[in-house]
């Protein structure tokens, strides 16, 4: 649709305008924060323009954040978070659009429910089962009188324990669900035309056969535009590594920046913790910047 | 033996049935064209064959053994789809090469047998594109090419044809046959183009509404239709069909409320009451009077359409510099030898018996 309207033109680039300065604005205070001494960031009114200080900032914020083992802790979570999100989504729209079995509405119902419901609603149930994988099996074994059985029988009680708690598996697990993804796999296995499935059985391509050599190629833009936006959501996780991570050598570098703010009477070193925060920001955007190309393609999904 | 036979093979979705009991055996090393209008049910029959879709009841025989619960792949059927339905993110060779594939045959045979299939169907230049890269008519060979290559017993196509604009068309369907005749399998195709099918069938079975119409070669089915609907459907322009009866103890036919006609032999039929039919082509100039109506000129030959005297419709062919005005006269004869009979009720053909040699009093065409 081509319209010619100069007001309008004006009024939205307008709009856009403010709305990316909205954005941008506490980007450019953290950044200038992250210039300043500790003088300089604690002064009123606050400073607009950028100071010296920033190299030494970010290294004093490296160093004091434990940085280098943060940054790992993080990398392999989002990482493991991305690929988990990608296979388990995959594999679920997967088996909802090219299989016909007596469940599949309701199961893609379900899945889609739950879009509606963040990981913070089931954060108490998730984290007992964190504690202990094997939690529900053992509350299945007790109730139905099997761990009273066995120990009468062999005198040996039943107790089965997986804890996940600071390891990068319980860091990983409980975020791997994705309802959105398994959306958007679905939305683009829809698009496959129905030929295409028919010709691979004819041709002798099973099930995994068909996923692997026509399905997987095909999405690879959808996977790329995925794994970007799963990317910057499992690095920003803050509350579950919080929970998970009882030690502070687990933590992640968004735990860790909320550790370093400081708190009571301590020194009001905000340069430091902006720097901290400039690095962390680092990571998503290179993944943006790099990504973005492909991100568009699979949003926008013209390669057919 | 048949190359594939159905026994009693019915489809249905739910309470809704897509093939009725189907009998029908389809010769080895014939190009079988399977032709109905859409919605017959012409290519859930074909699908069938391919195992794409289940079969609610009888039996499938391909070569002799019993095929309804087989995999699509251990049939020994090789498909060209509509669409073609090319794996948009493979080159040709690797869309050829792709069922070699899957079966897991050595790389450097792979590439021997793509080469020798690309190039009976010259696409030995094109080996590196993608589908997207091609035209329609490339991609159809591509589509053939992947189909060729597993060297199957049975090629089945689903209106390869008709995504095609009418000059490739012409072309493919002769580089079909050409194909068919080197390869020696048996081809099944489906199609809802009878021009397609004429030119292309050594057998044709013809469908109607899930249910086997005619079987038997293009000329049969063209000069003895066994129904109405297989009257109405092949020839262009449509057989004309007029109510008639029949008099004479069945030696001649009435149309209604006009002349009668002499047959070549005795109907015998339960009522008087017939559907008469004629081609427009074997319509002659003649005694029977006609209002002309419409004249459409062919080129080679002009379409009339006219109107008898009790207003009964009939379109026939003359050639293009002997055709009537519009609204002038025409006298028109129906040759006795071109007529065909019907039951209006079942619409079966009705038998003739020859009782005497029939009077030629027209010249055989």
């Amino acid at each position: 649709m081509v319209e010619r309207r100069p007001l309008l033109d004006i009024f939205t680039h307008l709009l856009l305008l403010l709305s990316a300065l909205a954005l941008l604005l506490p980007v450019w205070l953290a950044f200038v924060a992250a210039t300043q001494d500790l003088a300089g960031v604690s002064r009123i009114p606050i400073n607009w323009l950028p100071g010296p200080h920033l190299w030494e900032n970010l290294q004093e914020a490296w160093t004091r954040g434990g940085f280098a083992t943060r940054f790992t802790t993080s990398l392999i979570v989002a990482v493991g978070v991305t690929l988990g999100k990608i296979v388990l989504a995959m594999l679920a729209a997967f088996a909802i659009v090219f299989f016909q079995w007596r469940a599949r509405m309701l199961v893609f119902w379900a899945i889609f429910l739950t879009l509606m419901l963040p990981l913070e609603v089931r954060i108490v149930p998730t984290y007992a089962v964190a504690a202990n994988a094997l939690r529900p099996f053992q509350a299945i074994l007790d109730a139905t009188g099997l761990t009273a059985l066995v120990q009468m029988l062999t005198g040996i009680e039943i107790s089965l324990e997986w804890r996940m708690l600071n390891t990068p598996a319980g860091l990983i697990l409980p975020l791997i669900a994705t309802a959105t993804g398994t959306f958007l796999y679905r939305q683009f296995f829809l698009t496959i035309p129905e030929e295409l499935v028919e010709a691979a059985k004819m041709d002798g391509a099973g099930p995994l056969r068909f996923l692997r050599d026509v399905l997987v190629p095909l999405s690879r833009t959808t996977m790329a535009a995925l794994a970007t936006i799963l990317f910057v959501y499992a690095w920003n996780q803050y509350l579950w590594p919080l929970l998970v991570t009882t030690e502070p050598e687990r933590a992640t570098v968004m735990v860790q920046l909320s550790r370093m703010v400081p708190r009571g009477d301590a020194l009001p070193q905000w340069n430091i913790v902006m720097a901290g925060v400039l690095l962390a920001m680092l990571p998503p955007l290179a993944i943006v910047v790099l990504m973005q190309r492909w991100f568009v393609r699979g949003l926008v999904q013209t390669e057919k | 033996m048949a190359a594939i036979a159905f026994r009693k093979a019915r489809k249905t979705y739910g309470a809704n049935t897509a093939i009725h009991d189907v009998d029908l055996e389809l010769p080895e090393g014939a190009f079988v064209v399977i032709l109905g209008p859409s919605g017959c049910g012409k290519s859930t029959l074909l699908r069938m064959i391919a195992g794409l879709e289940e079969i609610s009841g009888g039996d499938l025989l391909i070569h002799g053994t019993r095929m309804n619960e087989r995999e699509p792949k251990d049939r020994g059927c090789a498909m060209v789809f509509q669409n073609y339905a090319l794996y948009p993110h493979m080159t040709v060779a690797e869309n050829i090469a792709y069922p070699l594939k899957v079966a897991g045959l050595p790389k450097a045979e792979r590439q021997a047998r793509v080469a020798e299939v690309a190039a009976a169907l010259e696409l030995s230049a094109l080996l590196e594109r993608r589908p997207g890269q091609l035209s329609g008519g490339q991609r159809q060979r591509v589509a053939m090419g992947r189909a060729m290559v597993r060297r199957p017993k049975v090629f089945l196509y689903d209106e390869p044809l008709s995504n095609l604009d009418a000059k490739l068309r012409v072309q493919m369907r002769l580089e079909l046959r050409r194909l068919h005749e080197q390869l020696g399998a048996t081809s099944v195709l489906v199609t809802h183009d009878q021009q397609e099918a004429m030119t292309l069938a050594d057998h044709m079975v013809v469908m109607h509404a899930g249910r086997v119409e005619q079987v038997g070669s293009p000329r049969e089915i063209y000069e003895r239709p066994a129904t109405l609907f297989v009257a109405g459907f092949i020839g262009a322009p449509a057989m004309n069909l007029l109510p008639a009866e029949l008099v004479q103890g069945g030696r001649a036919v009435r149309i209604a409320g006009g002349p009668v006609l002499p047959l070549p032999g005795r109907a015998r039929h339960g009522s008087a009451a017939v559907t008469l039919g004629i081609r427009p082509e074997h319509v002659q100039p003649g005694e029977i009077a006609a209002q002309v109506e419409m004249v459409e000129d062919l080129g080679s030959s002009a379409l009339v359409h006219a109107r008898l005297g009790e207003g009964l419709a009939m379109a026939f062919h003359t050639a293009a510099e002997a055709a009537p005005a519009r609204g002038g006269r025409a006298g028109l004869h129906l040759p006795a030898e071109r007529l065909h009979l019907f039951d209006p009720v079942t619409g079966r053909r009705l038998a003739l018996e020859r009782e005497t040699q029939p009077a030629l009093d027209y010249a055989p065409l």
